[in-house]
C-alpha cells in the first residue's frame, strides 16, 4: 500500500515523534534565540561596536537558515514556522528570536500536522488523488466493489425488449452514462417502446449520446487516418466507425465521413491481410480469428469479391501457420 | 415592468386558493407557467398568492404580469437554507428519533411519515432553531445516524453532500412561513408537494395537486443520466445489483416525497389519462384520480381557414426552438419531403432566443441540408398569421403533457402530425372512452423518427380528402373537449366545495386549533 491516505500517521509521527527537538520548530526558535542573547551579551561585555555585531548577528542568521533549509527540503516538512522565525530574528535580533519562542510554543499547543491536514484536505475536496490499487483496496474492504459473482451484464437489446419498467430505465441510465456505439440497437428499442416513460426516457438519452458519438467519431476518423496500425486495430476501428455509422445517431454528413472512413480502414485491412503489408504486421501473423473476423467483416460491408480471395487463399493459409503452430 | 409587481409580500387577508410551484412561474415562461397564469385569471372571483420555489436567490425577472387577483406572493429558496455555523452544543435528547423519521420520510414516505418528522422538528425548535441546527453538531449526528441506517457502506463523504443537498430542500419547506389560504393547490409533487402536505397537515385545509408531467419521472431520468451523481459504488454494467448507492437515493427520495404528497392530496389531478398510471404505482387514492384536460379559446381560431388544396404545400412547426422540441428531426423530415414534392414551404413558427446555440445547429442543418429555400424560422409570432398559411402542422418534441399547439390547429381545421408524447395520441385519436368515437384528427409518429414523420406528412398533402377529414374530425373534438370554458368550469366545480369552512377535510389534524387561525370563507 502507499500514497497518501495510509501513510499520514507514519508522516506524523516522523515529522513530530521522531524528529530530535534541536530539528523542530520550537527546536530551531530556542536555538535562534540562544544564539542572538548571546551574541548580544557578548558584544555587550566584550564592547564591540554596532557594526561588527550586525555582521555577526547577520552570520547567525545565515548559517542557521542555511542549515535548517538543507535538513527540512530532504524531511518535506512546512517551513512556515522556521520561516517567520528566521524573518523575526533577522528583524529584530535577540527580541525577534524571543518572541519566536514564545509564538512558537503558544502555536505548539494546537499543533496539527500539515500533512495530515493536507491529506484530509483532499479527501474532502473529492480531489480523487488516491492511488488505484489503494483505492480498490478500500473498496473491497467497504464491499463497494464490482461484484464478481453475480449474473453476467445483460444484453441491453433484450432488457428493452423483455425487461421490467426499472430494468429498462437502469440500461438507459447506463447508456446515457457510458455510451458505446454498440447500444445503438438497445436505444432505438427503447424509442420506439410501448411506455411512454422509456420513450421519454430514451429520447432524452438519445439528444445526449448525439453529441457524444459526434465527438467520438472526430477521434476514430482522426485515428483512421494514422497509418502504423496492424490488422486487429483496422478492424477494431473500422467497427466502431461502423456501429456509428449504423447507430442513427449521426447527422447526415457525419455519417457519410463515418462510412467513408469504415470503406478506407477496411481497403486497408485487405490489403494488410493480403500482403502482411502493414509496418507492425508480418503475414505469419495473420491468425485464423482475425482472418475469421475479416470476412465477417467484408461480408458485412458487401465486398464480396474481397471476402471469397481471402477465403479461398488467405484463410487456407492461416489454417496451415495454425496447425504447424499446434505441431 | 413585470417583476416590479412581483415583490414578496403577505396576503392582508387568508387567500382563497395558495398556487405552490417550483421552478416554473412566475420566473420562467413555459407550458406550466402559462397554464398557471391561465388558471388564476380565469378564476376572478377568487383570490390566490403564490409560493414560488426557487433554488437560490438570483436576479431573475418575472416572466408575467401579476393578475389582480393574486394577494400574496413570496419566494422559498431551496439551496440556500441554513444559519451561521454553530461548533459546539450540547445534542438534545431525542435526536436518534428524528433521525430515524427522517429516513423513514426519505425512504418510504407518506402523510404519516411527514407528520412523524413535523411533530418531532416541533419539539427540537424549542432547543434551537431549523436554520441553526442545520449547520450545527446536531446536523452531524443526524447524518451519522442517518448514514448507518441508509446506506453504511457507501463512501460517507459523498452521502453527506447527497444528504445536505436533500434534506437542505426539505428543511426549506418545512421551516417557511405557510401563507393563509383555503386551499394549497400545487403543481408537482417533489418539494412543492412537501410543502403542500404540509400545510394540509397544519392547517387541515385541503390539498390539491394538478401534475402536468409527472414530476418523479422526469427527476428519475435527470437522475439516471446525471454525470454529477458520484457512484460510490462499483456496479459495472449490471442492472440488477441490490446495493444502495447515492443515486438511488435521490430517486428513492423523490418518490417518497410523491407518495407524500399523493396522500396528503384531496384531488389528484392530471391532463390525460395515461398519467395516472404513474400516479397509481406511486401510491396515489384511485378514488381521488382526475383528469381535467387543458382547453383554448376557440373563438380565436373559428374565423381561420386552410389554405387551398392548390397552394403550394406548406408545413409548420409550432414551438420554442429548444432540444426538446427536436426540431432537428423536423428539419431532416423535411429534408425527406424536399426530394418528394417540387415544390415545399416549411416553417419553423417559436422563439429562437432561448438556446442559441441549438438554434444556429439548427440553421447549420437546414444549410447543410440545402434547405435554405424550403424552411423559415419566423421567430416570435402570432401563430393565428401563420396557421392560414399551412396545410399540416407538425409536432416533434420528445417531451410534451398535453401541447396546446394541437389544440390550436385543431381548433383552426388543421390535421396535425405528432410524436408519440404526452397526450397527442388520445387528442389525435380520441379517448378509448370518446362517445360516440369521432376518429382520426391526425398521424402518430415515433419520436426522433424522420422518415416516418416525412412519410405521414406526405402521405397528408397528397391525400387532400383524408387531410381535409382528418382536419374536419380534429375540430369537431377540439370543440367538445378542450374548450377552455370546460377547463375553467371544471376548476371552480374542484375548488367549490374546498371554499367552505364547513366542509370535512380527511387531512385535518385539529380541527379546532385550524378554527381559531382560519376565518370563515367570504370574509
Amino acid at each position: 500500500m502507499s500514497t497518501k491516505e495510509p501513510s499520514v500517521s507514519a508522516t506524523s509521527a516522523a515529522s513530530v515523534g521522531v524528529m530530535p527537538f534541536i530539528w523542530t520548530s520550537l527546536g530551531f526558535a530556542s536555538a535562534m534565540a540562544s544564539a542572538e542573547v548571546t551574541l548580544a551579551a557578548a558584544c555587550f561585555v566584550a564592547g564591540v561596536g554596532p557594526a561588527l555585531w550586525l555582521c555577526s548577528h547577520l552570520i547567525v542568521c545565515g548559517v542557521a537558515s542555511g542549515l535548517y533549509l538543507q535538513v527540512h527540503r530532504a524531511r518535506q516538512c512546512d517551513l512556515t514556522a522556521y520561516a517567520l522565525t528566521w524573518l523575526a530574528t533577522l528583524v529584530a535580533g535577540p527580541v525577534g528570536a524571543v518572541m519566536a519562542v514564545v509564538a512558537t510554543l503558544a502555536l505548539h499547543r494546537h499543533h496539527t500536522d500539515v500533512r495530515r491536514l493536507d491529506a484530509w484536505y483532499e479527501r474532502i475536496s473529492l480531489s480523487g488523488d488516491v492511488d488505484p490499487v489503494t483505492g480498490l483496496y478500500f473498496n473491497v474492504a467497504m464491499g463497494r466493489a464490482m461484484l464478481t459473482n453475480g449474473a453476467l451484464p445483460p444484453v441491453f437489446e433484450v432488457i428493452m425488449n423483455e425487461g421490467t419498467l426499472e430494468d429498462r430505465q437502469r440500461a438507459l441510465g447506463l447508456i446515457a452514462r457510458q455510451f458505446s456505439p454498440s447500444y445503438a440497437p438497445a436505444l432505438r428499442a427503447a424509442l420506439v417502446s410501448s411506455e411512454p416513460v422509456i420513450r421519454v426516457q430514451a429520447a432524452a438519452v438519445a439528444v445526449k449520446v448525439r453529441a457524444e458519438i459526434k465527438r467520438a467519431l472526430d477521434v476514430a476518423v482522426e485515428r483512421s487516418l494514422v497509418h502504423h496500425w496492424d490488422l486487429k486495430h483496422l478492424l477494431d476501428l473500422a467497427d466502431d466507425l461502423d456501429a456509428m455509422a449504423q447507430s442513427g445517431l449521426l447527422e447526415d454528413a457525419d455519417q457519410l465521413r463515418a462510412v467513408t472512413a469504415v470503406a478506407s480502414l477496411t481497403d486497408r485491412a485487405v490489403g494488410v491481410a493480403e500482403t502482411g503489408s502493414g509496418p507492425l504486421q508480418r503475414k505469419a501473423d495473420l491468425t485464423l480469428e482475425l482472418r475469421l473476423r475479416l470476412e465477417t467483416a467484408l461480408l458485412a460491408r458487401g465486398r464480396y469479391h474481397a471476402f471469397r480471395q481471402s477465403r479461398d487463399h488467405g484463410r487456407k493459409d492461416a489454417v496451415e501457420a495454425e496447425a504447424s503452430a499446434h505441431g | 415592468m413585470a417583476e416590479a409587481q412581483w415583490l414578496e409580500h403577505q396576503a392582508p387577508t387568508p387567500a382563497d386558493v395558495c398556487i405552490i410551484v417550483e421552478g416554473a412561474y412566475p420566473y420562467v415562461p413555459g407550458g406550466v407557467s402559462a397554464w398557471i397564469d391561465w388558471l388564476i385569471r380565469t378564476q376572478p372571483d377568487l383570490t390566490f398568492c403564490v409560493v414560488a420555489l426557487l433554488p437560490k436567490p438570483s436576479a431573475q425577472r418575472a416572466r408575467y404580469l401579476r393578475p389582480d387577483n393574486v394577494i400574496g406572493f413570496q419566494n422559498v429558496y431551496l439551496q440556500d437554507f441554513g444559519g451561521r455555523p454553530i461548533k459546539r452544543m450540547r445534542v438534545p435528547d431525542g435526536l436518534d428519533e428524528l433521525a430515524d423519521a427522517l429516513s423513514g420520510l426519505t425512504t418510504v414516505g407518506g402523510r404519516d411519515a411527514l407528520a412523524d418528522v413535523t411533530r418531532r422538528l416541533d419539539r427540537l425548535r424549542g432547543t434551537i432553531s431549523l436554520p441553526a441546527m442545520y449547520n450545527s453538531p446536531v446536523a452531524w449526528r443526524l447524518v451519522e445516524r442517518m448514514y448507518a441506517i441508509e446506506m453504511p457502506f457507501a463512501s460517507f463523504l459523498h452521502y453527506f453532500w447527497g444528504w445536505r443537498a436533500l434534506l437542505g430542500g426539505l428543511f426549506a419547506v418545512l421551516e417557511c412561513p405557510l401563507p393563509r389560504a383555503r386551499i394549497y393547490h400545487t403543481i408537482s409533487t417533489g418539494y412543492a408537494g412537501i410543502l403542500a402536505a404540509r400545510a394540509a397537515l397544519e392547517t387541515g385545509r385541503p390539498a390539491i395537486l394538478t401534475e402536468h408531467g409527472i414530476y418523479t419521472n422526469e427527476r428519475r431520468i435527470e437522475l439516471l443520466m446525471a454525470d454529477w451523481v458520484a457512484d460510490t459504488v462499483d456496479k459495472g454494467h449490471a442492472i440488477d445489483d441490490p446495493r444502495f448507492d447515492l443515486r438511488d437515493m435521490w430517486v428513492r427520495a423523490f418518490e417518497a416525497y410523491a407518495r407524500t404528497c399523493y396522500q396528503a392530496s384531496t384531488e389528484v389531478v392530471t391532463l390525460y389519462r395515461d398519467n395516472q398510471r404513474a400516479q397509481r404505482v406511486l401510491g396515489a387514492d384511485e378514488r381521488r384520480l382526475k383528469v381535467i384536460a387543458n382547453g383554448i379559446d376557440l373563438k380565436r381560431f373559428a374565423h381561420l381557414v386552410p389554405p387551398p388544396d392548390t397552394a403550394i404545400p406548406s408545413i409548420a412547426l409550432i414551438g420554442r426552438v429548444v432540444p426538446i422540441k427536436d426540431v432537428k428531426t423536423y428539419i431532416r423530415a423535411v429534408g425527406h419531403l424536399a426530394t418528394r414534392f417540387a415544390s415545399l414551404k416549411a416553417y419553423v413558427v417559436g422563439p429562437t432566443d432561448e438556446d442559441e446555440a441549438y438554434a444556429d445547429e439548427c440553421r447549420a442543418l437546414v444549410r447543410d441540408l440545402r434547405l435554405e429555400q424550403v424552411v423559415e424560422f419566423t421567430g416570435a409570432v402570432d401563430i393565428v398569421q401563420y396557421l392560414p398559411k399551412v396545410h399540416i402542422v407538425v409536432l416533434t418534441s420528445l417531451s410534451e403533457s398535453q401541447p396546446l399547439v394541437v389544440l390550436e390547429a385543431g381548433a383552426s381545421g388543421l390535421p396535425f402530425v405528432a410524436t408519440n408524447v404526452g397526450s397527442c395520441r388520445e387528442i389525435l385519436e380520441g379517448r378509448p372512452d370518446e362517445v360516440p368515437q369521432l376518429g382520426r384528427g391526425g398521424i402518430v409518429t415515433d419520436v426522433v423518427d424522420d422518415r416516418a414523420i416525412a412519410d405521414a406528412v406526405e402521405l397528408l398533402l397528397r391525400d387532400h380528402p383524408l387531410r381535409h377529414a382528418y382536419g374536419a374530425t380534429l375540430k369537431k373534438r377540439v370543440e367538445t373537449t378542450y374548450r377552455s370554458d370546460q377547463a375553467v368550469a371544471a376548476y371552480t366545480a374542484l375548488y367549490a366545495p374546498y371554499l367552505s369552512e364547513e366542509v370535512w377535510v380527511v387531512n385535518a389534524t385539529d380541527r379546532d386549533s385550524r378554527r381559531a387561525v382560519l376565518p370563515a370563507a367570504g370574509e
